[in-house]
């Protein structure tokens, strides 16, 4: 009788994370697209020397960053593949968009400083750990770089 | 499609600077592998699963990353760094990014 | 001209596909080898573990087995009615040719009514169940019934398949949902008997009564009486561990020899009923 009451349990919270977190995940996706569009003109890039367009512009650290969380569902399904491995594809996704925000939050700062591009970019990902039972934490994900602000 | 490190190839002129590109896989250990480790994790020495697991994905991180470059149109990648980070127990993310750019020379 | 970031195809980095087929692939192609994986185990472990030696089995229990110098005061009082057990499962071996193996019969103190056989030909029983019999045919039953188990090697069958499920579980799951739900299984296959033991031992023991008795009447008491106290407290536990009561009633009088005078229970085991 327990046993099919945790089952119930679990498969509740497997539904809710699963509808929610799509559903949460579209929305993401939509947001990301359209601020991809509206902050195109600040250039981003990994090189370490400003090229010859930048010699004379004042610089500046700048950073975004975001911590997107886990759902339920993405834990279940990487618990499942780490017994026949592969893809974490729901990983990926979740990955890809915390990247791309903490990429456009970076760029709003820049854009707030009046910067035209970003140099020297870089990432830090790191796992921020949730409770202590089940590993359902959060990713944290670091995007710094130096905004080229003309005089 | 060039990969390289550093800022300037030697011999070669960089007409146009693309954009920043970036490539990454999240890949799972499966139970095989962990049972080895396990052993392993008694008598010593490389764990050979592992390793090879984690060349494969990084190898997927920077096709991913010249996948998007050549989307783009771009013909070499600059200025390529590596992150890997552990995402969950039993599974971590490798990331390669760089600065897509046209040479020619 | 200022530079502009490209716009990148999605899904080269996120794939694009829909996690809930690739969810239920897992989940049923997982499902389906644990299911697999326990039938292959369940019929290893039953097929090889009765060739470990009987004297094994007898050491291992002798570590758990109540010792009988550190008795209570009310192991003290009902000394009598538990000699009177042995000597009734003494009498019954000859009829269930278990004459070589050695049986020690332990009295629980406990209103539950239960009864179980353990490794190395430990059985127990429980002061509740004692209550609940009328004549010595039902009682002899419930022996010879627990005699079976241990003269089939079922304790050894079902420890061994409880432990390896437990143990691959724990290998492969170290905590998880799964994990545990996995160790549940391995705990139940580890406590119970399965309903194919249980007939068995019935079939044994009816066998047996009929033998030792010349009839079988009376067999059924004992159940008939679980049947009828179904809503009571106590007897839960017992349906718990020994399920489908009605169809083994409806077994045990589909087996009946013939009908005869019952036996009245020894004197020291109507002393508990009081």
């Amino acid at each position: 009788m327990e046993g099919f009451i945790q089952l119930g349990i679990f498969i509740c919270l497997l539904l809710t994370g699963y509808i929610f977190g799509r559903r949460a995940e579209k929305k993401h996706y939509q947001s990301i697209i359209e601020r991809e569009d509206q902050f195109r003109h600040i250039f981003v890039s990994t090189e370490r020397l400003p090229s010859a367009d930048f010699v004379r512009h004042d610089t500046q650290l700048v950073s975004g960053s975001v911590v997107i969380s886990v759902d339920y569902f993405k834990v279940i399904i990487a618990g499942l593949k780490t017994l026949v491995g592969g893809h974490l594809t729901a990983y990926e996704s979740l990955l890809d968009r915390a990247r791309r925000e903490a990429l456009l939050r970076m760029q709003q700062q820049a854009n707030d400083i009046g910067a035209q591009a970003i140099i020297n970019t870089k990432f830090e990902t790191s796992r921020i750990s949730g409770n202590a039972n089940k590993s359902v934490g959060s990713i944290e994900v670091l995007a710094y770089g130096t905004g080229m602000i003309a005089k | 499609m060039l990969i390289s490190n550093i800022e300037i190839i030697p011999g070669k002129r960089v007409s146009n600077h693309l954009g920043l590109v970036q490539g990454s896989t999240v890949r799972a250990k499966h139970a095989g592998r962990d049972i080895m480790a396990g052993f392993k994790n008694i008598v010593g020495g490389e764990l050979k699963g592992y390793t090879e697991l984690l060349q494969e994905s990084r190898q997927e991180a920077v096709d991913r990353m010249c996948e998007q470059a050549k989307a783009i149109g771009a013909n070499a990648v600059i200025n390529v760094r590596f992150s890997t980070s552990s995402i969950t127990a039993g599974a971590s993310e490798i990331l390669a990014y760089g600065t897509a750019v046209i040479i020619e020379g | 001209m200022h530079k502009q970031n490209p716009k990148f195809p999605e899904g080269i980095n996120a794939s694009q596909e829909q996690p809930l087929k690739e969810f239920f692939l897992l989940v049923f192609g997982i499902v389906f080898a644990i299911i697999l994986f326990v039938a292959c185990v369940s019929y290893f472990a039953q097929a090889l573990s009765p060739y470990i030696p009987f004297a094994w089995e007898k050491s291992w229990a002798s570590a758990v087995v109540p010792n009988k110098d550190h008795a209570t005061q009310d192991d003290l009082n009902n000394q009598d009615a538990q000699h009177a057990l042995q000597d009734l499962l003494l009498k019954l071996s000859p009829a269930q040719n278990t004459d070589d193996i050695s049986f020690d019969v332990h009295l629980i103190h406990d209103a539950k009514p239960n009864a179980f056989a353990t490794l190395g030909g430990q059985i127990f029983v429980t002061t509740g169940l004692i209550q609940h019999i009328e004549s010595e045919n039902g009682l002899a039953m419930v022996l010879a019934h627990e005699m079976a188990h241990v003269q089939h090697r079922h304790p050894i069958q079902s420890l061994s398949r409880g432990l390896i499920i437990q143990l691959v579980g724990m290998m492969l799951f170290s905590d998880s949902t799964a994990g545990s739900l996995l160790n549940q299984a391995g705990i139940i296959t580890l406590l119970s008997f399965n309903r194919d033991m249980e007939r068995e031992a019935d079939t044994t023991a009816l066998r047996t009564i009929g033998e030792f008795y010349g009839h079988t009447q009376g067999a059924d008491e004992f159940f008939n009486a679980m049947l009828a106290k179904h809503d009571d407290e106590l007897s839960v536990e017992f349906f718990n561990t020994h399920p489908k009561t009605q169809a083994r009633i409806h077994d045990i009088q589909s087996m009946q020899a013939g009908l005869g005078k019952l036996t009245p229970l020894d004197p020291a085991l109507l002393e508990l009923q009081k």
